[in-house]
């Protein structure tokens, strides 16, 4: 299924030899290629002219048809949203700062001179996000999803503020725990994947249960209670108290409801 | 190195992967079948650590294996590429490689060039017969086309990357990049990356990798990708067959359970990215991630296309995979504070998630959605990730058991805080 020729060993031969690496992309590769370039995602990325030029360099290939796949519980997509992606990779790119018009709620809009240090992709949400400092508000740290951008303008960057934005958007490693009943020992591989993105490790086992360790950040908290929640009994939260008192609140004020 | 290889190195991988810490080596020889078997996968991990920057590194916890990773799809795709190769064969496709990269040339040429840089003495002379079989595999492979060029069928590569402009390369590269972290198959996404990157300025590549950063996008699942390409490969023909499936039990303590089924189709489910084959035989769908080896067997059946459509119809009814419970309506209330908050998270996170609902908005702080799904214990973990933000109130089943649970989950976490107390 992988072309003998991509192989660590020949395509270092031939940096070897020809003080070139080796770009010639397979016939399953360029099918591949064709099918992504006719993705809904593509107009994101290419221009109507760089579209042309990919289509005259797959010219002679036959797309790759990806039949048979039924995709459940995709996010429904802002695709508006995503026209602001390679503009704005432009300038972080190029080091621009941004006038940035943005949105918190459907009433409250803010222009603010911006840093921009990162775009983020989060898969689970099907979302991009602008990573950037508020030069108007003292560096404040803003994480902003696209959908909230309503405009933004490039200007000349005063100071490089790289280096700060790496430090200010730095986020402590913490660690939970959480605990399996051996009585879902069945749905073990599930918790595990439901937790994944924590990189859950094996703390300790007795008789009844099996304890493991998680690591998260703190601005994931939200996103860690949710999963939590969405397992319920298969995995409970043991440490640390404030993350497990507010799983208990969200209990107690559910039953309140349902009363 | 064979794919077989290939496989056991992944199925290892994955065996550890999914339970954390939990796999000795006793545990371990039950899937490897033999000690043997196991410590060679294990040097073969270790050879290509020495070949690839970019190898699984595989720990030891209180003597169980472990391995946890940020680099899940690098290390992958340095496994694919790291297999073991006769250095008569790398040395001879690369000479080939470096000679069209220089002119069209013939068989006849191509095979003197070759005895002239690599034969010492008459008895490792190559015959044009063997190199015909090198051309044959590079014009398969799609390398390489013939020209013909006065009288003579000669040899010229193909348009590589290098054809294309820097500024449109950058681009592909995002482009590529997002497909390697956020496409549902990645492979061929990732090998085209590896070429992309090799083709562009590295420091170009590093500021771009500084720029974007995907989150949260499983990676882990590639483990499993070579096992759904082949099968793709094989749902691409006319006719079905059988497969014979070995399934890793549902915990490890168990074992490991064979099956035949036919394959018909795959689902993807975006929350915990995982991947379900649809078949037909003694089960209807099995999770990609319990298959540790598969086989196809010969006997072939003619597909039954409306079979595939009624259950496709099914499938798009359901939250999940079931098929056949009865269609039910699920009519959940949802809140939302907001005096505390200036936009409305709750109704946000609902539209984009629950894309066939209807919604109803009662005022700011409360909506209702209706939808008809199959059943209910598939959509009971997204009900209840909301906590009390939502309220069941039809059907009356979901609601009870909802309640059930929360008075459960209610006791156990004040038992767990004041254990906590106790502890401090």
């Amino acid at each position: 299924m992988i072309s003998k020729i991509y192989n660590l060993e020949i395509l270092n031969k031939i940096k070897e030899l020809t003080n070139k690496n080796f770009c010639i992309l397979s016939n399953k590769e360029m099918s591949w290629l064709k099918y992504l370039i006719n993705t809904d995602e593509s107009k994101f990325f290419f221009s109507a002219k760089d579209k042309n030029e990919l289509e005259s360099f797959l010219i002679d290939t036959k797309a790759y048809n990806l039949q048979k796949i039924i995709i459940k519980n995709k996010p429904e997509r802002n695709e508006s949203s995503w026209t602001l992606l390679m503009p704005l990779f432009e300038a972080i790119l190029e080091e621009k700062d941004l006038i940035l018009s943005f949105r918190i709620s459907d009433s409250e809009q803010f222009k603010a001179l911006c840093f921009p240090y990162k775009l983020e992709f989060e898969f689970y949400k099907d979302e991009w996000y602008l990573l950037w400092l508020n030069l108007s508000e003292n560096r404040k740290k803003m994480k902003t999803p696209f959908s909230n951008i309503l405009s933004f303008k490039t200007v000349k960057r005063k100071q490089d503020l790289y280096k700060e934005a790496e430090r200010i958007f730095l986020e402590e490693h913490l660690f939970a725990k959480f605990s399996v009943d051996k009585n879902y020992l069945d749905d073990l591989k599930r918790i595990l994947l439901t937790l994944i993105d924590f990189n859950p490790i094996l703390d300790k086992e007795d008789q009844d249960k099996i304890i493991f360790k998680i690591e998260y950040n703190p601005s994931e908290e939200g996103y860690l209670l949710q999963k939590f929640r969405q397992l319920g009994k298969r995995a409970i939260l043991l440490k640390p108290k404030f993350l497990v008192e507010r799983m208990l609140y969200s209990y107690k004020k559910a039953l309140e409801r349902y009363s | 190195m064979p794919k077989e290889d290939r496989q056991k190195i992944l199925k290892f991988l994955k065996l550890i992967f999914l339970e954390k810490g939990m796999n000795s080596k006793e545990s371990l020889i039950k899937f490897f079948g033999s000690i043997g078997s196991l410590e060679s996968t294990l040097r073969k991990i270790r050879k290509i650590k020495l070949k690839s920057e970019n190898s699984p590194s595989i720990g030891l916890k209180s003597k169980q294996y472990l391995y946890n990773s940020d680099l899940v799809l690098d290390e992958y795709l340095g496994i694919l590429i790291s297999g073991q190769i006769k250095k008569t064969e790398t040395m001879r496709y690369s000479k080939i490689i470096e000679f069209l990269m220089k002119d069209n040339l013939s068989i006849d040429e191509i095979t003197d060039k070759l005895n002239d840089s690599l034969c010492q003495d008459k008895n490792s002379y190559i015959d044009s017969r063997t190199v015909r079989n090198y051309i044959n595999v590079l014009i398969n492979e799609g390398f390489i086309e013939k020209t013909k060029d006065k009288r003579y069928t000669r040899y010229k590569l193909k348009k590589g990357l290098d054809s294309l402009t820097d500024n449109l390369l950058i681009k592909l590269y995002l482009f590529v990049d997002f497909f390697s972290n956020a496409g549902l198959l990645v492979t061929r996404s990732l090998i085209i990356r590896y070429l992309l990157e090799k083709s562009l300025d590295s420091v170009k590549i590093k500021r771009i990798k500084n720029i974007i950063c995907y989150k949260h996008s499983k990676p882990i699942r590639v483990l499993d990708e070579l096992n759904i390409l082949y099968i793709l490969s094989l749902l691409e023909n006319k006719k079905n067959f059988l497969l014979e499936l070995t399934l890793l039990p549902k915990h490890k303590d168990k074992a490991l359970k064979k099956i035949k089924v036919i394959p018909q189709l795959f689902l993807f489910d975006y929350h915990l990215a995982r991947w379900y084959l649809i078949t037909e035989g003694t089960t209807k769908r099995i999770l990609v991630d319990r298959i540790l080896e598969l086989k196809k067997i010969t006997k072939e059946f003619d597909i039954l296309i409306n079979s595939i459509e009624s259950r496709l119809n099914k499938l798009k009814k359901s939250w999940l995979v079931e098929e056949d419970a009865k269609e039910k309506e699920i009519v959940i209330e949802f809140y939302f504070d907001s005096s505390t908050s200036s936009k409305n998270f709750i109704l946000n996170r609902v539209k984009k998630e629950a894309k066939n609902a209807k919604i109803e908005i009662i005022d700011k702080n409360s909506f209702i959605l209706k939808m008809i799904t199959r059943d209910i214990n598939e959509i009971k973990p997204w009900v209840r990730s909301f906590g009390s933000s939502a309220q069941v109130l039809e059907p009356r089943s979901l609601r009870d058991s909802l309640i059930e649970e929360f008075t459960d989950l209610e006791t156990i976490y004040e038992s767990v805080i004041s254990e906590t107390n106790n502890d401090i």
